[in-house]
């Protein structure tokens, strides 16, 4: 109930002019984001390996970067910030607490464990996909069993829950860190993010969860709509709260495992972008969620842009990035809200 | 036998070499210790000094070792302390050493040296540091002359391929990953000074540091002819990374025996190194 | 009708409510009164459908209400809660469109055409229209619910139940936060809903307003004391051993009013 109260307030301005400098700010991110890289390359060289890549031809030169490296790096970037995004509103919504964020139900810490295990037991890193998401899907199944109150699903036992299988997956991280101490940095890697070799591979194979857990998510708006009248005039309304919470969960949990999966742990992004997009177009799901997916991507895209760019030819992780550009503006939200 | 032979090398050459103790350094966290009188029972906490403390003939002076000690092999006969990390100090404080050799990383002084037990923090990190901090090692439990020796052959030893290396027409650019985040080594960092004295051509600017994240942008840029640290089945796997010239010829090098004696600064620098060349310009050691 | 026929419910670890019956007319205002943990508003979750009960059963158009599905009871049956989260970054129309029920797919999670997503039919339109006319919530209805005092939101939660064009509104503690005026003029709305034909069923702590109401339900631990009109309620003789407050009652202009003594 209080945690509503802190709900940003709505501007009061048209939702048009955002709409129109997101979709400009989309578009130059991406432009510039395929432009630079650690090799400088002229944009006619950039077009022209685009079209080379696009006619299927024979790729030389700069053309790998910039087909094979850099396009899909952006790509991916941006399919992983709209899943964070997109089950960061979702998660907000469903617990009707603006301190949500897509790694609340253990997910960060799941798939941290997966992808410890396999780097602590030396396996090839093509397989820290399959491993990161089934921790994180495990460890969500987890923590709703543990939440569980006969059919059941009260939000603050889920929090709780969630917190608790989080913890203790990450006391067998950092336990296997320890026994494998050569081989922290993959790990510190993981957890700050990486989209160092994403390939149109990944695209691919990111592209479902993010279609299916934000498709699910974007035709539950409504019933997340309904859902921040409160649980019991929700049911009212005809509305099956611990199915609708179920199933947000599942889909947005699915959402942000894929991403985390193949891109780590990036902070921030499914916390500070709903935050931002409630601000500028209100707290209807139907657009929040939709406008999410669009600047979370855009914003992830921008944050990896520099992460490539400030030190290059060598990289920050694109974690510290977002990171550090989250951090203090969720602050500034914060102080701006209590005034 | 064997250790009256090392026990007898020491006395014939304490005369010309002894130790003078009390003995007062600066060890490599800072801190000022002091040995009143020749170590006799030493824990290490350092693979790679372990491995110099037995090379310079301290190997009996040895009571107890971390869990990653494993060369010469008769160290893994001896008992166990945990690691930096997670020390099993109650296991130290029972071998009754005089010194507990640590590393700077870790948090191990404190507890240590309150339970009486004297400390120091020996680091070799860098090429040179290998040859200083052996000699620092020979000083310390009383086998400079050893230590002196072995610097010396060591350097020998390195030389030998060096020149051969130097002799080499062609300089093979190359790509030594650490791990697959990717971090790699700069050509000033340890493995980085081997590389080059290989032969082989770091294409890692020295101004990225040491141990830079990299974009792999720039490894499918640099175009290297041999890469290191990466097994060929992942290099082929990842974006773009075919036309890298050494993916196509296959030159793609994942040797785990290898990466493990260059991933220990001691005495058997000259043999990784040797390994490494072999691999660098394997022409000339035919 | 709503019924209650020997209905008991649970409450955490306590029976709340014990083998109450009771009926509820349409076109009719009834007042469920009673001290603090009387069993009012878990009586009035299970009249709604919203808690199950263990004993008995609600009884609505003739038959189990547990018979009727979730979005037959949602059509027909609105619930005010006591205290309603409205979400504050929403616009007021938003707000009430919200009334019109949970879509129709897959347990009533989906909207009903997938394509609209979620939008709104013309019928839907009107009945909106139509519910903010009628609480007066029409003049700010594009403004976000955060910007209205306490009073003009419990209007806005009050246009949301009646958009569903509801036969029965049962509300729980309407007028509790409400200021004198807001309290009457609530009253005063839901008396012209009541001559329209609407069921009303409040649960009230102002015994006051529940003399305006048509039929009084008097609870006491769970358990019904007294019910009918308010004459016959509203005793000195009942509220006295129900309060525990010597009360005169007395009548004005019309209308009962309950004095407490001392």
């Amino acid at each position: 109930m209080s945690a509503v109260k802190t709900f940003p307030r709505r501007a009061a301005s048209s939702p048009a002019l955002p709409t129109l400098f997101l979709l400009a700010a989309t578009l130059a991110t991406v432009l510039l984001a395929v432009g630079l890289g650690s090799v400088p390359i002229s944009p006619a060289d950039t077009l022209k390996a685009i079209g080379h890549g696009l006619s299927g031809a024979e790729l030389s030169g700069n053309d790998v970067i910039v087909w094979q490296l850099r396009l899909p790096r952006v790509a991916l970037g941006w399919l992983v910030g709209a899943a964070l995004g997109v089950s960061g509103g979702a998660f907000q919504g469903v617990f009707r607490n603006p301190l949500a964020d897509p790694y609340l139900m253990g997910v960060a810490s799941g798939a941290g464990l997966g992808a410890t295990l396999v780097i602590a037991l030396g396996l090839a890193t093509l397989w820290l996909p399959l491993f990161a998401l089934t921790g994180a899907m495990l460890s969500v199944f987890t923590a709703l069993l543990i939440a569980r109150e006969g059919n059941r699903l009260p939000p603050a036992r889920l929090i709780l829950a969630g917190v608790v299988v989080g913890s203790i997956l990450t006391a067998f991280t950092t336990y296997l860190l320890l026994q494998n101490a050569d081989r922290i940095r993959q790990v510190f890697a993981f957890t700050l993010g990486n989209l160092a070799f994403a390939g149109w591979p990944q695209v691919g194979r990111l592209l479902p969860y993010v279609l299916i857990g934000g498709g699910a998510l974007l035709l539950l708006a409504r019933a997340l709509n309904t859902l921040q009248l409160g649980d019991l005039t929700a049911r009212s309304l005809g509305l099956p709260v611990e199915r609708l919470r179920l199933l947000v969960i599942v889909a947005a949990s699915l959402c942000t495992a894929g991403a985390v999966s193949y891109a780590g742990i990036i902070g921030f992004i499914g916390l500070v972008t709903p935050h931002l997009v409630r601000r500028l177009w209100g707290a209807d799901h139907r657009i929040l969620l939709p406008i999410s997916a669009i600047a979370g991507g855009t914003l992830l895209v921008l944050s990896d842009l520099l992460a490539r760019t400030l030190t290059r030819p060598a990289e920050l992780p694109v974690g510290v990035v977002t990171t550090l550009l989250g951090g203090p503006f969720f602050l500034y939200l914060l102080r701006r809200q209590k005034t | 036998m064997y250790k009256l032979m090392f026990l007898s090398a020491a006395l014939l050459t304490t005369a010309a070499h002894a130790t003078a103790y009390p003995l007062t350094l600066t060890d490599d966290t800072g801190r000022k210790v002091t040995l009143k009188a020749e170590p006799l029972r030493i824990v290490s906490f350092l693979p790679s000094n372990t491995e110099t403390i037995c090379a310079i003939g301290g190997c009996d002076k040895l009571v107890g070792v971390d869990e990653y000690s494993d060369f010469p092999a008769s160290v893994t006969r001896l008992p166990k302390v945990g690691n930096l990390y997670q020390p099993n100090i109650e296991a130290v404080v029972a071998l009754k050493p005089d010194l507990v050799i640590v590393s700077k990383y870790g948090d191990l002084t404190a507890p240590l040296t309150n339970a009486g037990i004297n400390v120091l923090a020996v680091n070799p990190e860098t090429y040179e540091d290998v040859f200083s901090k052996t000699q620092l090692l020979g000083k310390i439990i009383n086998r400079q002359a050893q230590a002196t020796a072995l610097v010396t052959q060591m350097r020998r030893d390195i030389a030998r391929v060096e020149i051969l290396a130097k002799n080499a027409v062609k300089k093979p650019t190359a790509y030594y990953e650490i791990d697959p985040t990717p971090y790699t080594v700069g050509p000033n960092s340890f493995v980085g000074v081997l590389l080059s004295k290989a032969g082989g051509a770091n294409i890692i600017p020295a101004a990225l540091g040491d141990f830079p994240k990299i974009s792999p942008e720039l490894v499918v840029k640099s175009a290297p002819q041999l890469i290191f640290g990466v097994d060929l089945a992942t290099a082929k796997a990842r974006p773009g990374w075919n036309t890298i010239p050494a993916v196509k010829s296959g030159r793609v090098i994942k040797d785990d025996a290898l990466d493990h004696i260059l991933s220990r600064p001691g005495p058997r620098l000259p043999q990784a190194f040797l390994g490494l060349a072999k691999l660098v310009h394997p022409e000339l050691f035919k | 009708m709503l019924e209650a026929l020997d209905v008991s419910v649970r409450a955490g670890d306590l029976l709340a409510v014990q083998q109450v019956s009771a009926a509820f007319e349409r076109g009719a205002f009834s007042a469920i009164i009673g001290p603090n943990g009387a069993g009012k508003s878990t009586l009035m979750r299970a009249l709604a459908g919203l808690t199950p009960v263990q004993g008995g059963e609600v009884r609505w158009q003739g038959r189990s209400l547990a018979s009727h599905s979730r979005r037959e009871r949602a059509r027909t049956l609105a619930y005010l809660a006591q205290t309603e989260a409205l979400p504050p970054d929403t616009k007021v129309r938003d707000v009430v469109a919200l009334g019109r029920g949970a879509g129709e797919w897959l347990w009533g999670l989906f909207p009903g055409n997938p394509l609209s997503f979620g939008g709104l039919s013309a019928d839907d339109d009107g009945a909106i229209a139509c519910a903010m006319q009628r609480t007066d919530t029409a003049r700010f209805a594009d403004r976000p619910v955060a910007e209205l005092s306490g009073g003009e939101q419990q209007r806005v939660s009050l246009a949301r139940a009646l958009a569903a064009e509801p036969d029965f509104l049962l509300l729980d503690e309407p007028t509790n936060h409400l200021d004198l005026a807001y309290g009457l003029n609530l009253i005063k709305t839901l008396r012209e809903e009541v001559h329209n034909g609407l069921g009303v069923v409040a649960v009230l702590h102002d015994l006051n307003l529940a003399a305006r109401a048509d039929h009084l339900l008097l609870l006491s631990e769970g358990r019904v004391v007294a019910q009918g009109r308010a004459e016959n309620v509203l005793t000195p003789r009942h509220l006295e051993a129900v309060y525990g407050v010597r009360v005169d009652v007395i009548r004005h202009g019309g209308r009962l009013v309950v004095v407490p003594e001392g």
